[in-house]
């Protein structure tokens, strides 16, 4: 094959356009974990201990001298400041989550994660900076085309067919597959391998801080032969997310890949993987106090759906009776 | 009308954003003698030693200072990469390091929360252990992920947060109970697999006050 026509097939599969639904689930599944965080740092009165400066009552290490962000260089390190940019922080989500100014509310909610992180270091985790990642490929991306109030005032409906650019969820993906190919590759240390027998979920189990229950030493010796194979079973699960393309694209085309692809998707090895993260995400959910994490990773789950996957799973037979049930009519797609 | 070349610019920043996102996630630390120490390190060591067996036979000391080095040129060559994008990486604090559930250690903690009231010769009473106890309803507020990573300890130790975390703690407690005439704040230190108690034990970082105090 010639080098041009290899530079003009890798332009085209950027310049790939798709329906909107995949995206517009993961936009509502981001700005309501978000919302939801925000919501328990209210529920606890924790604004102000959090993110205020020290002066104010904060932990910091914000101060008056050193205010950390140009939120408070602009308007001050009052707590003032601090409850309006957390109250920008959900307003923002709340609008990301039913797609109000879209792209403006992604943008802003990506410029306050910032400031609340850089107040908050210690308390800025993974799942925060994964999230800000995906905030800025929704604001370029137009995940409020559809299931959105954008579509309403300017198309008089919440639903319905827009096209727009694929490379935006292909990036999440990727992005999905960096996270766990990282984290699988780098849990090297005794725990994670045969060295010390794959005891790093027992491990996890038996620290008060992270387990979400206090499980006697009797439960948790009986629960080591099958947290050794669940470690396992995790180092396969994330380290097998550098196949992913690979099996995504086997499954956007079912006549390519040879016989090797065909085994490959009798044997619905996708399908096994996705699964087996769904399962991974709530059992973490379940059994630890990760906060917002498992639910942070599975808003982005519908990223590897096809869109046409998701519309068949909503208009389609499947959610139809819920559907109904809820919105007093059979779903269209139009 | 569609112009013919934003395809070909989008495909290039595109490659550039994924280019720069895969570089973030090479370590951004050098390898150093005390990592390479551990367990896992020489285990990984032994068999790069069999691996580069075919090209000469190296002693364990050299090995370790062949990928000293080489760690050290990968950070180097990592942030040089980065350099160009490093503003745009810090103005939206995205990071692409994955360590996830890497120290699941030997000794682990649990945050507890004495108390004394002001009766003569009175003795710690735990009102909020992680998990166990939890009397004055503590538990979902010091759950909250952003405040457990204050007081959790990391391998290097509590967070430069955790003083000012222990003061917001027990005045937060005395503003509701100022029945109480000291109180101590602590990590309960718990060896996996050992069943004796170490309640009763020194508590780590601990910190004790007693009334009237005034932050």
């Amino acid at each position: 094959m010639e080098p041009v026509s290899r530079i003009s097939r890798y332009v085209r599969f950027w310049d790939r356009y798709e329906s909107a639904e995949s995206m517009a689930l993961v936009r509502i599944g981001v700005g309501l974990v978000m919302l939801f965080d925000l919501l328990q740092v209210a529920l606890y009165e924790l604004v102000v201990t959090l993110w205020a400066a020290i002066e104010q009552g904060g932990l910091g290490p914000s101060s008056y001298d050193e205010p950390r962000v140009m939120f408070y260089r602009w308007f001050g390190a009052s707590s003032t400041s601090t409850y309006v940019l957390f109250v920008s922080s959900i307003v923002t989500a709340g609008a990301l989550t039913v797609g109000l100014y879209t792209r403006v509310s992604a943008l802003v909610l990506l410029f306050c994660s910032v400031q609340l992180s850089t107040l908050a270091p210690e308390g800025d985790r993974g799942i925060d900076a994964l999230l800000r990642s995906v905030l800025i490929l929704i604001a370029l991306s137009e995940a409020g085309a559809t299931w959105s109030v954008d579509a309403r005032m300017r198309f008089g409906s919440f639903k319905r067919l827009a096209i727009i650019p694929s490379w935006p969820r292909y990036l999440i993906i990727a992005q999905l597959c960096l996270v766990y190919v990282t984290a699988g590759i780098l849990k090297q240390s005794p725990e994670w391998t045969g060295m010390d027998g794959y005891s790093a979920l027992w491990r996890v189990l038996n620290t008060p801080h992270i387990s979400r229950f206090e499980w006697s030493s009797e439960t948790l010796s009986r629960m080591y032969v099958p947290l050794q194979a669940a470690t396992v079973i995790t180092l396969i699960f994330e380290r097998g997310a550098a196949f992913l393309p690979f099996l995504l694209w086997l499954g956007a085309h079912p006549t390519r890949g040879g016989w090797f692809g065909a085994w490959l998707r009798r044997g619905r090895l996708l399908e096994l993987w996705i699964a087996t993260g769904v399962v991974f995400h709530l059992l973490l959910a379940a059994l630890t106090k990760l906060g917002i994490f498992p639910w942070g990773c599975l808003a982005l789950y519908p990223a590897l759906a096809q869109p046409r996957s998701v519309r068949r799973l909503v208009y389609g037979s499947a959610l139809r009776p819920a559907w109904k049930a809820v919105f007093g009519r059979e779903p269209s797609a139009g | 009308m569609r112009s013919t070349w934003w395809p070909y610019l989008r495909a290039a920043l595109i490659t550039l954003v994924m280019a720069s996102q895969c570089v973030s996630a090479f370590p951004k630390r050098a390898l150093d003698e005390a990592q390479l120490a551990r367990p896992e390190a020489r285990r990984n060591l032994r068999w790069l030693g069999r691996v580069l067996r075919p090209f000469g036979e190296r002693s364990a000391a050299e090995l370790q200072h062949s990928v000293i080095q080489l760690s050290r040129t990968q950070v180097a060559l990592r942030n040089a990469l980065l350099a160009p994008v490093a503003p745009l990486i810090h103005a939206t604090a995205v990071r692409q390091q994955w360590h996830l559930f890497l120290t699941a250690k030997d000794r682990v903690y649990r945050l507890r929360l004495d108390a004394k009231t002001s009766q003569p010769h009175d003795t710690w009473h735990t009102l909020y252990g992680t998990n166990q106890t939890d009397v004055l309803g503590l538990a979902e507020v010091l759950d909250y992920r952003r405040l457990r990573a204050i007081y959790n300890p990391s391998q290097t130790g509590v967070s430069a947060q955790y003083a000012a975390f222990v003061d917001w703690l027990m005045h937060r407690v005395w503003s509701e109970h100022p029945d109480f005439s000291a109180l101590r704040v602590g990590l309960e230190r718990i060896e996996l697999g050992s069943t004796a108690s170490d309640h009763d034990a020194d508590l780590a970082y601990a910190v004790e006050r007693e009334r009237p105090w005034n932050p």
